[in-house]
């Protein structure tokens, strides 16, 4: 599990850092597009806006002072102020001469109209608006206009029907002043829609509209079918014409996009819209398209990325694998080397073999030399019962002679000699049960003749376990110590007996009872324990017997004191169960 | 904790406030119900409560979203009186219908907002060529339209086809009172009865819009020391002392008696009168529209609908929408003409005339050009003068004052207030 969490991790790392940077500069690179794509093309609508605008309100105001001038012209013509002035309805209409070629060029643009001061006379080209009469709109309208502002031009919303159902959008007015600037009629110019139309019919393109509207809002002329003529517009939606797009839609709810740029001259607010809404949909579309490309880029590059990131992370992986075995505790895993490759990873790879191969010879070396100091302290502990033993034996040798014993010393030597052939015979590290009890016969020989027979000896060993193999001379200075520090001062009855068997465990148990005075509970307790310290007691027989087992077997093994003191004293040895 | 939990508490409760009056409607919104107040005085349509109160009734029917309460006056002082002290009775009205005659007096107290910008909105600007000019005279002043008109009667003459035989379409106000000294001097009878205080009034204050020296004056211009009134005063006056012409207050039906029981050959009434007359008289009746001059009708008479001033208020789209879909439902009413009112629209007019129901059209067209009564004076003072006026003519025709002195007098005080 924890192997898992700890590749998948850098794993994902890996294919995280592989994806983003795949997809991400590809993401980037498609909005830059886009967003310059937009703002270019918008820049462009932006300029066309602007120029076709520029444009058209200067043949607006063209339009504009050409038709002041003509009624400037005509209110300074002196026959039109004396008609006036006499209130004369045939004078009046001796204006045609002066009207008429004015109006050459312009038939079916423009009317005009001399209205006197009570609208009682006048002269027109066509039918005029009902606005134009005097006792009722002399404080309202054009006819106010004219009045307040009587040296100036002046404008006002039209919007009605001629005779031939033709449309007057706009008019324009000025006074007519006598000799002593006196207001004598009004001159009024009707201009009719189709005028101001044609006005912006070749500017700008057919994707261009056009909203004409006045001072106070009121649309004079409206091109884009969204607005109604003659009526005025709320400020607030005029305010926002003035945004770079303006969405209107129709009855039916269809919807136009526009760029807007306004231009205003005199009192007038000339809107010019192009429409941009095909333009909108293709970025809409683009936009749509880039999505979809982008989202099947993204999954092809995942699978390319995630297969890529695998094959790049195999290598980290092996070796990821082969250090958790060898955290594991198998040193033996080795990683297998591309030999095509020759990048990093393959650097890594052979690094890493070296270095296993190098930690191998290490161990190898460092296990071989504790082996050779385990059998060096081995050989050194057995080596010393050897010397104890020989010891003990010489000094009985000389006990007895001292004594005059010589029948049994001679019993003693032949035995002893019978004992260190044996040793020297047998110099293995192991040796069967069998063949320590040949030898441990030869010894409790040895000891009977040293102690005359004092104490019995009882062996029962299993047959099951005779061929069992056990370190030399581990029994012999356990039962030493059992004679020696057991039985010694016990004066009869003494029982030395020596069983063994296999426990439940399959381990081999051998042990070595004798009824002699027991053991104080502390060398007892060190001699279960011993293992973890230096040698305290200076008994050097268990204690060596206990560390060769340790050094042998491990901490599993060993000898245990049982022991009541006064009473008997019984050491378990337990062994492994090991014929080879 | 319990600390913050009081401050939270206290914040909710203060923008609950803050919300209920942001959402307050300042039109009285109940359940989304716009409630509109309609000051109406009677005086403008001669006291017809039952035509207001059949709109009102279909106003409300057809729209939901607003209802319509009617504040009925008798006259058009009380409607005045009640918008000047709006505040103080603790009562708004959102729209009025008052005599078209009332419009600068409106504007004089601040009583009535211009309606341009919403007829611009509503209607466009050729909504006025719809209208017939008549119509629309009394209703612009300064460059702003003040109200639109309702309800338009004329001045016409009533004859007495048993007693007189006048076969003119139209007779002008001198015809007309030298007309009366005749018959008088024929039958040694009173032979005319007129409104003459209000005719006079009219008369007298008509100022002519086409003389130029009126469109040219800067500042305000009343010529009332002119020949033509000082004789038709003079003729007034002596048609009242000889008893030929008798002066009955109008829209008083009860001053027509004389007239209707077959003994006074003339009256000076309006349509809405004489279609009434024509329906109670037991005699022959012809009437024609009474002139100023030749050219020139007297103003036609009527109310019309105003849009109430509210302090402090900058928007009156509702109210607007509530007083334009009256007019439409008033100028819709081809019935009208049975009432004796006036079409006030061309298609008004047309229709009304097809479903037969203006028994006599010709009129309408004797009707000539009027004018408006008060242009070129100053807004704020013509009430000073009309009660002047009213005053002075009171006067001469009881022989108080002679015309020509009185004249001069009241000029010199038109003069000043005029120039003040």
């Amino acid at each position: 599990m924890h192997k898992t969490e700890v590749s998948r991790k850098y794993f994902k790392k890996l294919f995280t850092a592989f994806l983003c940077s795949s997809i991400i500069p590809l993401i980037i690179c498609v909005i830059a597009i886009l967003y310059i794509n937009y703002k270019m093309t918008v820049e462009e609508y932006d300029k066309k806006v602007t120029l076709t605008s520029d444009v058209a309100i200067e043949s607006y105001e063209n339009l504009m002072d050409e038709y002041s001038n003509i009624l400037y012209s005509l209110s300074d013509e002196s026959l039109v102020q004396s008609a006036l002035t006499n209130n004369d309805k045939r004078q009046l209409n001796e204006v045609s001469s002066i009207v008429n070629p004015l109006l050459t060029g312009r038939k079916g643009k423009i009317e005009i109209h001399i209205i006197d001061y009570d609208s009682l006379i006048s002269y027109d080209t066509n039918t005029k608006s009902r606005l134009y009469d005097q006792s009722i709109y002399s404080e309202w309208g054009i006819l106010y206009r004219i009045k307040s502002n009587p040296y100036e031009v002046v404008t006002f919303p039209g919007n009605y029907y001629t005779e031939k159902d033709q449309v007057i959008s706009l008019s324009m007015g000025k006074a007519i002043l006598d000799s002593k600037n006196k207001i004598v009629g009004y001159l009024i110019l009707d201009i009719y829609r189709s005028t101001l139309l044609n006005q912006f019919l070749f500017v700008g393109g057919e994707e261009t509209e056009y909203v004409l509207s006045n001072n106070n809002n009121v649309i004079i002329l409206d091109t884009t079918s969204h607005f109604k003529e003659g009526y005025s517009v709320s400020p607030e939606k005029i305010a926002q014409w003035n945004y770079k797009k303006l969405k209107l839609y129709d009855n039916e709810k269809n919807e136009t996009i526009y760029v807007v740029k306004q231009a205003q001259n005199n009192g007038f607010s000339l809107f010019t819209f192009v429409r941009v809404s095909n333009f909108y949909k293709g970025i809409s579309l683009l936009i749509r398209i880039s999505l979809i490309i982008v989202a099947f880029v993204f999954l092809i590059c995942f699978i390319i990325v995630k297969v890529q990131a695998r094959r790049l992370y195999r290598p980290i992986e092996t070796v990821v694998e082969g250090m958790q075995k060898i955290s594991e505790g198998n040193i033996q895993v080795r990683i297998k080397e591309d030999i095509n490759q020759d990048d990093e990873m393959t650097m890594v790879t052979k690094g890493f073999n070296k270095m296993l191969d190098e930690i191998n010879v290490l161990l190898g070396r460092v296990v071989e030399q504790t082996e050779r100091e385990k059998n060096a302290e081995i050989k050194a502990l057995q080596a010393q019962i050897s010397p104890h033993f020989l010891y003990n034996m010489l000094n009985e040798i000389k006990a007895l002679a001292k004594l005059g014993r010589t029948e049994e010393v001679s019993t003693f030597v032949i035995s002893l000699g019978k004992l260190l052939r044996h040793s020297i015979s047998y110099q293995e590290k192991f040796v069967t049960i069998k063949e320590d009890l040949l030898f441990l016969n030869d010894y409790l020989d040895l000891q009977k003749a040293r102690y005359e027979n004092n104490f019995e000896v009882v062996i029962e060993i299993d047959e099951s376990i005779l061929n069992c193999r056990i370190p030399n001379l581990i029994l012999q200075p356990i039962i030493e110590n059992s004679i020696v520090h057991g039985l010694e001062n016990r004066e009869n009855n003494s029982i030395l007996k020596i069983t063994g068997s296999r426990d439940d465990k399959g381990r081999i148990n051998i042990e070595i009872y004798d009824n002699g005075v027991g053991v104080d509970e502390e060398y007892m307790q060190y001699i279960n324990n011993t293992g973890k310290s230096s040698s305290m007691y200076g008994c050097l027989g268990l204690e060596n017997v206990q560390k060769r087992l340790l050094l042998t077997y491990g901490s599993e093994y060993g000898i245990k004191i049982e022991s009541q003191k006064g009473s008997y004293t019984k050491v378990i040895v337990i062994l492994p169960y090991q014929i080879d | 904790m319990k600390g913050k939990s009081m401050f939270f508490i206290i914040i909710i409760i203060i923008l609950f406030f803050a919300l209920s009056r942001v959402y307050k409607n300042d039109e009285k919104n109940n359940g989304g119900i716009s409630k509109i107040n309609f000051l109406i005085s009677l005086d403008g349509n001669n006291g017809n409560k039952e035509i207001f109160e059949k709109y009102i009734s279909s106003f409300n029917k057809i729209d939901s979203k607003i209802q319509v309460i009617p504040y009925f006056v008798q006259s058009d002082v009380e409607a005045m009186l009640k918008l000047i002290y709006v505040k103080e009775a603790n009562q708004k009205y959102d729209i009025a219908c008052l005599s078209s005659n009332q419009i600068f007096s409106l504007v004089e107290i601040g009583s009535i907002e211009p309606i341009d910008s919403y007829v611009a909105e509503s209607f466009g600007t050729n909504w006025l060529e719809q209208m017939i000019p008549n119509s629309m005279a009394n209703l612009t002043d300064d460059g702003k339209l003040w109200s639109i008109p309702m309800i338009r009667n004329a001045r016409v003459v009533l004859f007495n086809r048993n007693l007189i035989n006048y076969n003119d379409d139209t007779i002008t106000l001198q015809e007309l009172l030298l007309l009366a000294e005749e018959q008088y001097n024929k039958t040694n009878r009173t032979s005319l009865l007129a409104p003459l205080s209000g005719v006079l009034t009219e008369y007298i204050s008509y100022n002519s819009p086409f003389d130029s020296i009126a469109l040219n004056k800067k500042g305000n211009y009343l010529n009332i020391l002119d020949e033509n009134k000082i004789n038709i005063l003079d003729i007034a006056q002596k048609g009242v002392e000889n008893k030929s012409i008798k002066i009955y207050t109008e829209n008083a039906l009860k001053g027509i008696e004389e007239f209707l029981d077959g003994n006074i050959s003339t009256l000076v009434s309006n349509t809405y009168y004489a279609n009434k007359i024509i329906n109670t008289a037991n005699f022959p009746i012809s009437y024609i529209p009474l002139m100023i001059d030749e050219n020139t009708s007297f103003p036609l008479q009527g109310s019309n609908l105003y849009l109430i001033k509210q302090s402090g208020k900058t928007e009156y789209t509702t109210s607007w929408n509530a007083l334009q879909k009256f007019w439409e439902i008033a100028t819709e009413d081809v019935e009208l003409m049975n009432n004796g009112h006036m079409p006030i629209t061309a298609s008004h007019k047309e229709n009304s005339i097809i479903l037969g129901s203006i028994d006599n059209p010709s009129y309408l067209n004797a009707i000539k050009r009027t004018y408006n009564g008060y242009s070129g004076m100053a807004i704020n003072q013509n009430t000073k003068i009309n009660l002047l006026l009213e005053n002075m003519l009171g006067n001469i025709l009881n022989k108080k004052y002679e015309p020509d002195k009185a004249l001069e007098e009241i000029q010199g005080i038109i003069n000043s207030i005029l120039n003040e």
